[in-house]
């Protein structure tokens, strides 16, 4: 074929050109590290690279989270501990007041040391936290959680929680609210509660022993003893079950209904009466005041030291179950700090695994790409010695 | 002895041609279009002498012009092809920096907005994290207008490039129509170097528009577009101009005005070349990716205010609007006669389509469709289609047109609504609580509200639970607060948690989970107090990953990388086919330079031959001279 002097200089000079962009490119690459320079070098690449990095940056906030909840958890975990060691303080007095050998003068001693462990406790169902939101006090964390009132401590947050998330449809609570905490307790033994009558004269002292499941109904047992050579006798009637159990009383017998039993010792009097209704459940202040409550008043007589022992007796069980209660409390926020190591370890592996992929799509091979650069250049300048060559060949050379 | 030296004077005029030719070969070389030029030597018939008949030298003949039909007819079309594909890289290629950083890109801004959402889940009453949800948010829609607007100017440009390869070819047109005029005056005694000068200029329209081209016996060419629209007949030429689109402005359509068949709209009729790649590109892919990009922001927009006006701000307020609501811009034709106003408005984001709508009346009913699936529905008004409803008020006239454009603008117009921090509406409106009193274990939770139109609560809504609420052996909740009959709620089967849709009570669901002792009490109540709640937060940065456009189809991010793939795509595609063009092009060059075109080494060569024929002739005088010397000096003696 016949080659014309403009064709045989322009192909030479397009092989330059692009050698020379193919150099440019490879050049671009190595410098930025980069395979992909524009999405057009890879469509589907780019946009995985988009949804990749979306999910990196989930990750890492869902890392922030997690940082922040855990700052929250151990916080509320040292609280709990704090609580625990503040009520066991209290279950000890307490224990020592319901001792026969103590005094009026002694127990208010110790009925001023109970308030202030109430007092103790207060402040804590109040703590703040760094930024300056009470932990307490459920969803309105600008409002003071408990305050002061003339019936008592009274709470004044909502029963609402913070989640925060932690993963993909996964979120975790880092806070509890102080109606769980504080107001929530189950008393006395959990399942119903026992209380005497304020008028009775006996020296009864009634405690809870076993029952199957929670008492539905409230129950009033009552002691007869029409003269004092008569029997005692008992008869226990349910607002709704009616009468439920009676007969004679027998020092030291339990008395038995409705799947209740109560063990009931000492000597009851005419007319004494006690209720046995459903569990209530009470808030920790009310339940150290009246221990303080009742330590401060003075008894004198075998019924109001019988009334004292009673209501201790309740006490020492209802500060149990507080005390279990702020474990259990303690123990949750462990298990959420154990669940968010485990997250967060998933995260780091989550977020590992993520970069490996983006880094396959998106990062060079730089033995690949240098091996190229070698190969390109030797190319180009191949291209350059020849048409140098090439151009220099000319007939009119000769003449 | 006198015709010997008539032929060598033949000889010496013919050969001083050819390297005259030569010569202006050579000067040639490197100029465009050029087709090298040859000299046809003839013998002059000679007369009878005697028994022999000798001739009278040689006859330099009119110069040849290498030419092949076919093969400047390969050059033009791959030219054509080549240059269409070529404006289409160059582009899609400065679209792609617009939208194509992925570190920097819309993608990036929106997961830093979420981001900041996220983090003020953890302390929603933080002013300053409030700043950040902001600040983020305020970039993220500066990200959109700037994107927006650099879109437009991108339209803009193609314009203004339009504009300019229209005058350029309309003064190809006419150099072509003058030329036309000068060969037919010559009467077919062309010079191959205004042949050269026509073909060039064909070749330069053809470059920006594609032709038909055909030659007349005379040497005029005429040229006609590619459905026929003749556009330079022997001395007339067509006149090219833009004009603006029937909706918008900036989408001109193309004229072509010609004597005789007046003015026609070739928009569609430009056959390969510059044009029909401007063309192709502005109502292609810029006008798909302003279309996507659009979606993407109306779809943020609407999404994202709807959730924030469920919740409740630090003031206690239900939330305003977080983004200025997304305006659906309705351009009326030029053609129009009646008086019909017309708005639109988006009623569901997520069946909203990046994508235009047309608008019709014929007299009685109107037609709203869908301009790129075709969907269509037809009424009086108000007409709903595709997550956007369109009212019509005031009298039209048959054949009125209005197009409606939700998506294409709305890059341009995102901002942010509010501007307190207080104003960010972080917490649900409802609050669930359970009794103090209670002794089961039942409680409410995922409180969900939907619309706020019955909210705030004018009492509490108490719920108590009855063994038999809804007769003997029936149990379930009875409501107080609000007029509503017992919810049934058996703890043996709906312990693990039961949803209540009480929409038209409280703008939602909820969920009893639990296990209720009679006459336990639980309580939805109006979230007074509780500043702390981050539940609206919650669900407002779950939107980052929900699917909610397209039909529940794609993300923020997904749209938007779809929108940067197909950039991708178009704009490897678009590379790709410049480069087969380019080098099919670069073989029918080939294959014509190698008939038409100037090889300096032939030139030298020929050079070299005439030379040594001038070289002969006078040679031939000497010798001539030398016979005739001869002649004399044998008379001399």
């Amino acid at each position: 074929m016949r080659i014309s002097t403009w064709q045989q200089a322009n192909t030479g000079l397009n092989n330059m050109l692009k050698q020379q962009q193919a150099l440019d490119t490879t050049h671009q690459q190595i410098s930025s590290g980069k395979k992909i320079l524009t999405p057009a070098d890879d469509p589907t690449g780019t946009s995985k690279l988009i949804s990749l990095s979306m999910a990196l940056s989930s990750e890492s906030q869902y890392e922030r989270n997690m940082g922040n909840a855990e700052n929250r958890l151990m916080q509320s975990e040292s609280l709990y501990g704090e609580m625990g060691n503040v009520l066991q303080r209290a279950r000890e007095l307490t224990l020592q007041a319901n001792n026969a050998t103590q005094t009026n003068e002694s127990r208010q001693v110790i009925s001023r040391e109970i308030a202030q462990i109430r007092d103790v406790m207060l402040d804590l169902a109040n703590t703040r936290d760094s930024q300056g939101e009470y932990i307490f006090s459920g969803l309105s964390t600008s409002t003071r959680a408990f305050a002061e009132t003339a019936t008592g401590v009274s709470f004044r947050g909502d029963q609402g929680a913070r989640l925060v998330s932690i993963a993909p449809d996964q979120q975790i609570k880092i806070s509890d609210s102080g109606f769980d905490v504080f107001q929530n307790i189950a008393t006395s033994d959990g399942r119903f509660q026992l209380s005497a009558a304020g008028g009775n004269t006996g020296n009864t002292l009634v405690s809870m022993s076993t029952q199957a499941s929670a008492v539905t109904d409230t129950y009033t047992l009552n002691f007869i003893q029409a003269s004092d050579s008569d029997p005692v006798t008992f008869e226990v009637s349910g607002a709704v079950s009616g009468l439920v159990a009676s007969g004679a009383y027998q020092p030291g017998n339990d008395i038995t209904f409705n799947g209740i039993t109560l063990s009931v010792s000492a000597s009851p009097a005419n007319a004494d009466s006690y209720s046995i209704s459903p569990m209530q459940r009470s808030d920790i202040f009310s339940m150290l005041d009246t221990i303080a409550n009742t330590l401060a008043s003075p008894a004198n007589d075998s019924a109001s030291q019988a009334n004292v022992q009673n209501t201790l007796g309740q006490s020492i069980d209802s500060l149990d179950r507080a005390m279990d209660h702020f474990f259990e409390f303690r123990a949750d926020a462990g298990h959420r700090l154990a669940r968010l190591e485990t997250q967060l370890d998933i995260n780091a592996d989550a977020q590992l695994s993520l970069q490996t992929i983006a880094s396959k799509i998106e990062d060079l091979d730089l033995t690949e790409a240098l091996t190229r650069l070698n190969l390109q250049m030797t190319a180009l300048q191949a291209a350059q010695q020849s048409y140098v060559k090439v151009q220099g060949l000319s007939l009119f050379n000769f003449l | 002895m006198a015709d010997l030296f008539g032929i060598s004077t033949s000889a010496l005029l013919a050969f001083q041609k050819g390297i005259a030719v030569t010569g202006h070969n050579i000067a040639n070389a490197s100029t465009e279009g050029y087709s090298r030029q040859d000299v046809i030597f003839e013998s002059a018939p000679g007369q009878r002498v005697g028994d022999h008949n000798i001739g009278n030298g040689v006859r330099a003949g009119t110069n040849t012009r290498a030419y092949d039909q076919y093969l400047t007819e390969a050059v033009r079309s791959t030219g054509s092809s080549k240059s269409q594909f070529e404006i289409a890289e160059q582009m899609s290629t400065r679209l792609i920096q617009l939208v194509g950083d992925s570190e920097s890109g819309l993608a990036a801004r929106t997961s830093s907005f979420f981001n900041a959402v996220e983090d003020l889940t953890n302390n929603p009453t933080s002013v300053a994290g409030r700043q950040v949800v902001l600040g983020e948010a305020d970039f993220l829609s500066a990200q959109f207008r700037t994107l927006g607007s650099q879109l437009d100017q991108l339209e803009d440009q193609v314009n203004l490039e339009l504009d300019v390869v229209l005058s350029e070819v309309n003064d190809q047109l006419s150099s072509i129509a003058a030329i036309n005029s000068a060969v037919s005056d010559t009467s077919g005694n062309v010079s191959g170097d205004l042949l050269d000068k026509r073909d060039t200029l064909v070749n330069q329209v053809s470059e920006r528009i594609g032709l038909l081209v055909s030659t007349q016996d005379n040497g005029v060419v005429n040229l006609a577009l590619k459905n026929g629209l003749p556009i330079v007949t022997g001395i007339s030429a067509g006149l090219l101009s833009s004009e603006r689109g029937e909706f918008d402005i900036s989408e001109t359509t193309l004229n072509l005005t010609y004597p005789g068949t007046g003015v026609n709209d070739i928009s569609s009729a430009t056959g390969n070349g510059k044009l029909q790649g401007l063309i192709n590109f502005r109502d292609g892919l810029l006008h798909d990716t302003q279309q996507r990009i659009g979606l993407m922001a109306a779809g943020l927009t609407e999404t994202v205010n709807a959730q924030h006006q469920r919740g409740l701000d630090l003031n206690g307020d239900f939330g305003k609007a977080f983004f200025t609501p997304t305006q659906i811009p309705v351009l009326g034709s030029l053609n129009n006669t009646g008086a019909a106003s017309v708005t639109a408005s988006i009623t569901d984001v997520g069946h909203l389509k990046a994508t235009d709508f047309s608008l019709a009346f014929d007299g009685t009913e109107w037609q709203l469709s869908n301009s790129s699936s075709g969907a269509s529905v037809t009424g009086t008004g108000p007409l709903t289609l595709d997550g956007i409803s369109v009212n019509i008020s005031g009298s039209a006239v048959a054949g009125d047109r209005y197009e409606v454009r939700p998506t294409f603008t709305a890059a341009s117009q995102m901002s942010v609504n509010i501007s307190n921090t207080s104003e960010i509406a972080s917490r649900n409106p409802l609050l669930s609580s359970t009794s103090a009193t209670n002794s089961g274990t039942s409680e409410i939770s995922a409180v969900t509200v939907s619309t706020s139109a019955s909210l705030p609560l004018t009492a509490d809504l108490t719920f108590t639970f009855n063994e038999n609420a809804l007769g003997a052996g029936m149990p379930g909740f009875t409501v107080t607060g609000a007029t509503v009959g017992p919810i049934a709620f058996d703890p043996t089967v709906d312990g693990a948690g039961k949803t209540i849709d009480l929409t038209a009570i409280m703008g939602g669901t909820f969920t009893i989970s639990g296990v209720p002792s009679a006459g336990d009490t639980l309580v939805l109540s109006n979230n007074v107090a509780g500043v702390g709640d981050n539940r609206n937060l919650q669900t407002l940065s779950g939107l980052s990953t929900s699917k909610t456009l397209l039909e529940g189809a794609a993300s923020f991010s997904d749209v938007f990388a779809s929108a940067v793939a197909e950039v991708g795509i178009q704009t490897r595609q678009a590379a790709m086919s410049r480069e087969t063009q380019t080098s099919l092009h670069d073989y029918a060059m080939n294959n014509q330079q190698s008939h038409a075109g100037v090889n300096l080494d032939e030139e030298a060569a020929k050079l070299l031959q005439y030379q040594q024929a001038y070289q002969a002739a006078a040679r031939v005088i000497a010798a001539s001279d030398e016979m005739f010397q001869t002649l004399l000096g044998a008379f001399r003696r």
